[in-house]
């Protein structure tokens, strides 16, 4: 199966530094995808890289298995992209912006007229459609911006923060959008938040310092970043060394005369183990709480590991 | 290119649903129809006035728009490059600064389609400062007759050129920065260079070519005035790609990190291939020229254009010679000032002869009366003429002394002015500058005349001199310096190709190949040998000019009688409240006014713009003549007089009584006398022209130019002379009337238009402006 988006060796160099280094990616199938990182990690670098507003210094990127260097028209072809600023023509209305989008995406006329009711249907914009872009609101704005990154179907849209600056009913109306458009084509979402990669993405890419941290699905993220240690209260509680001797446990610490935490090896047999111990010995459990890692201690732990490699 | 117009389309709006576009567009309107209204209403005025002011009509329609000194669309250019850098300044910055860039760098268009789309929509709205411009000319052409179409079209391609140039200039800026106002500021400064460029360094040898070439204002002058050529059309073909190079690579330097090395290269090479195809198109020998003017007014003229076509065996080299001390030396002689030189007064030529090398050689000198060494008393030459190049900043490492000019050239004979030396071949004539005039350069006239003397000899005049009064050279006010050999006054003989000499026929023979012999005022009575030598030239059809006085009509009566003439007695008698009573207003004939089609043409000339009819010419103590035709000769009137005004007194009249009053007496003859005439014969093939006046004073310096009433005494001996030459000499650099001389509208329309202009068109515009704005702010 052709990948919709590799890249290989990609790397980026400002002046003297280098933004990205070496960062491979490749994405076969649809679905949304998240690029996370912490601010100035290269993410919009990145991005921009593959939607043709930045050329690499180095290393290839193959959009659909055209290659961006040899065939950037064709290739910026498959691509819809929604930076992290909106980019649109204020003083249009939502219809002639999206004329011209689709225009210089080399849309035919016949097509383009069907695909603008389309999208303003699928984004909401059709009752706003001869409004001001200078008239509508921030949510509208980035509908419209997601529009334009959509009208000429690409296979892959790429979205830098699109819920950057919206408030939460504004947020969750644009998930749900960004949901409905990965049905039909890949979507690359990036965000430095996580919970909002872990709500939308099926997969996860890590970008650290420029480097490529981590790229797998959002399960083995999960699991990646889980739980370490639990947290458990007993009315009853027994004594540490009994609760070391649970399979998985490594170690026991006791944080008050009925807390303890736990550190294991994260497996969801420890818990269910926990829970029949205490019942079988009356220990009465009254909490249990997995406790995970910071999203900073994840990065710095990734980057650690990615040196490593 | 599909691209390309969806980008410039969506440009075209950003530019029309915002109010600047509109505004300047009003404003410029209500500007270029006051500049229109006010040439027009000025040369209106000239035609109802009449008289002298017709003279300035001579092409109304190059007149009222692109006449360097008059026009309204000169005075209208600072305009343009004022309101430009506001229309150009958001091009690429607003992309940028509002983020939309990244939506064109991430769609299937290259970035030479995106710089070519935004130049393209600017493209669109030169051409609504072109049509603006346009409906003036409209307006124009309702009130000229027979209006140059050609020319006005010309002109109006020369504006769209030029700011063609702007916007690509204006794009570039646009470029550079996310600023609005600073681009607008950096394409202001460099449009106001581009058009400053032309003075600036023009004294230092190496740069002065290139700043001269850079100079947009005489570009766009040649082109908007119709004279389209290679060279000024490359040049805004090359300042335009250049920037929309630049552009590219800036637009591009946003998606990339390359070395600065490499984008120096990148603008370098641009910068080489300009210099490459701006060199080549420089060229004389490559330059093509196309004179869109009906009535080819950039052109020479056809005989012009044949002698220089005649000059086809190697170059022709001009070299002007400047003098650091003359008065004249600011006026157009510095080093700084060669190029414009070149462009005024020599390019015309160069265009039919591109193998014309001009050199420009400068000095110091000065007649030892000089008040320069009055006013610098203890100074040398050389310190006088050091401190006056320090004074005036030229380089005074630049300036031969006396001494080394004077192995160039005769300075002394030029009288240590600034003059041109004319080489061709083995041939070299002098072609002199004239002070006195408003224009001081010598005009086409004295150039070609100079450029004939290459390929044919020069006329030669030579005046007698045993006995005689009159002769060429001397600063005597009865002699003819002024009309002859004057090297100070532009009309004279000697600048229009003649040469002049003095013979004595004592012992001596008549030089061969004289054009003519002038015997002006025998004083004392001329040998027999001497009447003999005459008589035998007149014989073998050599031209003659004989001036005779009435008191001494008896010492040329042999030479009278041999042609068939006779002095009548007696002396022409004009009373005058002011003058003496011997100055005597004799009329043209019709065939004095056909000596030439130039002085035909002058008179129609004066006919028209002060009304005469009758063109006098004064006589100082004139008598008259009498004639039988003989010796196949054809005798024709070229004076003659009032029968009302004039009589003929035959009693003698005291110098003193002349000076009164004078009154008919019942003795006095009373007829239309002939104090000129001229007789032609043909002999051996060839016409034989003499020339004969019954007074020699006419021609003398105090006589010759003078008013009310206005006399035609110069023109009218000029071409007699001339008629030595058989048409040679002068050159005949008279144009053709121009067709759009006269106004076919009432004053009455001249409000009215002023009214659509000023009024109607910019309210329209405003109103159009207005509802779209209003509607789209609706949305």
């Amino acid at each position: 199966m052709e990948s919709i988006i590799r890249t290989v060796g990609l790397s980026h160099r400002y002046s003297t530094a280098w933004a990205i280094k070496d960062i491979n990616i490749e994405i076969k199938k649809k679905g949304i995808f998240g690029l996370l990182g912490s601010n100035g990690a290269g993410k919009s670098t990145t991005m921009n890289i593959i939607c043709g507003v930045l050329k690499q210094t180095q290393g290839d990127v193959l959009i659909n298995g055209i290659d961006k260097k040899k065939d950037p028209i064709e290739a910026k072809k498959q691509i819809g992209f929604l930076p992290q600023v909106a980019p649109l023509y204020l003083d249009l209305t939502v219809r002639e912006y999206l004329t011209f989008t689709g225009k210089i995406r080399l849309m035919d006329t016949a097509v383009l007229t069907s695909a603008l009711d389309e999208v303003m249907e699928k984004c909401g914009l059709t009752h706003m459609q001869d409004r001001l872009l200078k008239n509508l609101s921030g949510g509208y704005r980035q509908r419209v911006g997601i529009a334009q990154a959509i009208i000429h179907k690409p296979r892959l849209v790429v979205l830098d923060e699109p819920t950057n600056g919206l408030d939460p009913v504004q947020i969750i109306e644009v998930r749900n959008l960004i949901k409905e458009i990965a049905e039909e084509r890949t979507v690359v979402l990036s965000s430095h938040i996580l919970s909002e990669i872990q709500v939308l993405c099926e997969e996860i890419i890590m970008i650290e310092q420029g480097r490529l941290v981590f790229s797998d699905s959002m399960e083995a993220f999960n699991n990646y970043i889980a739980p370490q240690s639990l947290l458990v209260d007993f009315e009853n509680p027994p004594a540490a060394d009994f609760l070391g001797n649970i399979n998985g446990v490594n170690r026991v610490e006791k944080i008050s005369q009925r807390s303890f935490r736990m550190f294991y090896n994260g497996e969801k047999a420890v818990n269910e183990a926990i829970i029949s111990r205490s019942m079988e010995n009356g220990w009465r459990l009254t909490q249990l709480t997995v406790e995970k890692n910071s999203i900073d201690e994840i990065f710095k732990q990734l980057s650690k590991n990615s040196k490593n490699i | 290119m599909k691209k390309i117009w969806n980008i410039a389309k969506n440009e075209l709006y950003s530019l029309f649903y915002s109010p600047i576009a509109w505004i300047i567009f009003m404003i410029f309107m209500v500007m270029i129809s006051a500049s229109y209204i006010r040439g027009l209403e000025s040369f209106f005025r000239f035609q109802r006035q009449g008289g002298w002011g017709l003279s300035l009509i001579k092409h109304l329609t190059f007149d009222i728009t692109v006449n360097p000194k008059a026009g309204y669309f000169m005075w209208e250019l600072g305009s343009l490059y004022i309101f430009f850098p506001l229309l150009t300044m958001g091009l690429i910055s607003r992309e940028k600064s509002n983020g939309t860039i990244k939506l064109l760098y991430s769609s299937p268009v290259r970035i030479r389609d995106i710089v070519l789309g935004k130049y393209l929509a600017i493209l669109v709205i030169t051409l609504c400062f072109v049509a603006i411009c346009a409906i003036t000319m409209v307006a124009l052409s309702f009130c000229v007759v027979q209006p140059d179409y050609l020319l006005m079209l010309g002109t109006l391609g020369g504006l769209f050129l030029l700011l063609a140039t702007y916007a690509a200039i204006g794009l570039f800026f646009s470029s550079l920065t996310t600023y609005q106002i600073v681009a607008a500021l950096i394409t202001f400064a460099c449009l106001a260079f581009l058009t400053k460029a032309g003075e600036l360094w023009q004294e230092v040898d190496i740069v002065r070519g290139i700043t001269y070439y850079l100079n947009i204002g005489s570009k766009t002058g040649y082109l908007m005035r119709g004279l389209y050529n290679l060279r000024d059309i490359c040049y805004f073909l090359i300042i335009i790609t250049c920037f929309l190079c630049f552009t590219i690579f800036r637009t591009r330097a946003f998606t990339e990190s390359v070395s600065r090395w490499k984008t120096a290269s990148r603008y370098i090479a641009v910068i080489a291939m300009a210099a490459i195809v701006g060199y080549v198109t420089s060229r004389p020998s490559v330059n093509i020229y196309s004179d869109l003017t009906r009535d080819q007014m950039h052109t020479i003229t056809k005989p012009t254009r044949e002698v220089l076509a005649k000059l086809n065996e190697g170059p022709l080299e001009i070299t002007l010679y400047a003098n650091l001390l003359d008065n004249m030396f600011v006026h157009g002689f510095k080093p700084s000032q060669q190029n414009e030189t070149m462009t005024y007064l020599l390019e015309p030529y160069i265009r039919f002869k591109p193998d014309i090398k001009v050199n420009f050689v400068y000095y110091y000198a000065l007649d030892t009366a000089s008040y320069y060494f009055k006013n610098f008393p203890g100074m040398t030459l050389r310190q006088i003429a050091e401190k006056q190049a320090a004074g005036m900043r030229v380089n005074f490492k630049k300036f031969l002394s006396p001494e080394e000019v004077k192995k160039l050239a005769d300075i002394e004979a030029e009288e240590l002015r600034h003059f041109f030396v004319i080489k061709y071949k083995d041939r070299s004539v002098v072609v002199r500058t004239f002070p006195k005039d408003n224009d001081i350069w010598p005009s086409e006239n004295e150039i070609t005349a100079g450029l004939k003397s290459m390929i044919m000899d020069r006329p030669k005049i030579a005046f007698l001199a045993d006995g005689i009064a009159r002769g060429p050279f001397s600063d005597r006010q009865r002699d003819y310096k002024f009309i002859a050999a004057s090297k100070i006054d532009r009309e004279s003989l000697l600048n229009q190709g003649y040469l002049f000499d003095t013979v004595k026929l004592e012992g001596r023979q008549l030089p061969d190949h004289l054009a003519g012999l002038v015997i002006a005022d025998v004083r004392k009575p001329l040998s027999d040998d001497c009447l003999e030598k005459i008589s035998q030239y007149i014989d073998r059809g050599g031209n003659l000019y004989l001036a005779v006085e009435p008191d001494r009509k008896e010492l040329v009566a042999p030479l009278l009688q041999k042609l068939g003439l006779q002095f009548r007695k007696g002396m022409l008698i004009q009373p005058h409240t002011n003058n003496s009573s011997d100055l005597v207003y004799a009329e043209l004939t019709p065939k004095a006014q056909q000596l030439s089609p130039q002085f035909e043409r002058f008179l129609y000339d004066e006919h028209r713009f002060s009304g005469d009819s009758v063109f006098r010419i004064a006589l100082g103590g004139s008598g008259s003549f009498d004639y039988v035709q003989k010796d196949g000769f054809l005798v024709e009137p070229l004076l003659k007089t009032n029968p009302q005004l004039i009589w003929n007194r035959i009693r003698p009249v005291s110098a003193d009584s002349l000076q009164l009053k004078l009154s008919r007496l019942s003795e006095d003859e009373s007829s239309s006398f002939l104090p000129a005439l001229k007789l032609t014969r043909m002999l051996n093939g060839k016409e034989q022209r003499i020339f004969v006046a019954a007074d020699a004073d006419y021609l003398s310096e105090s006589y010759l130019i003078g008013r009310n009433p206005v006399r035609y005494n110069y023109g009218f001996g000029f071409w007699c002379f001339s008629q030595f030459s058989y048409g040679r000499y002068p050159a005949n650099t008279v144009r053709p009337f121009g067709k759009d001389v006269t106004f076919k509208i009432q004053a009455s329309a001249i409000p009215w238009q002023k009214k659509i202009l000023y009024w109607i068109i910019p309210a329209i515009i405003g109103l159009a402006g207005s509802a779209l704005l209003i509607r789209r702010k609706r949305k």
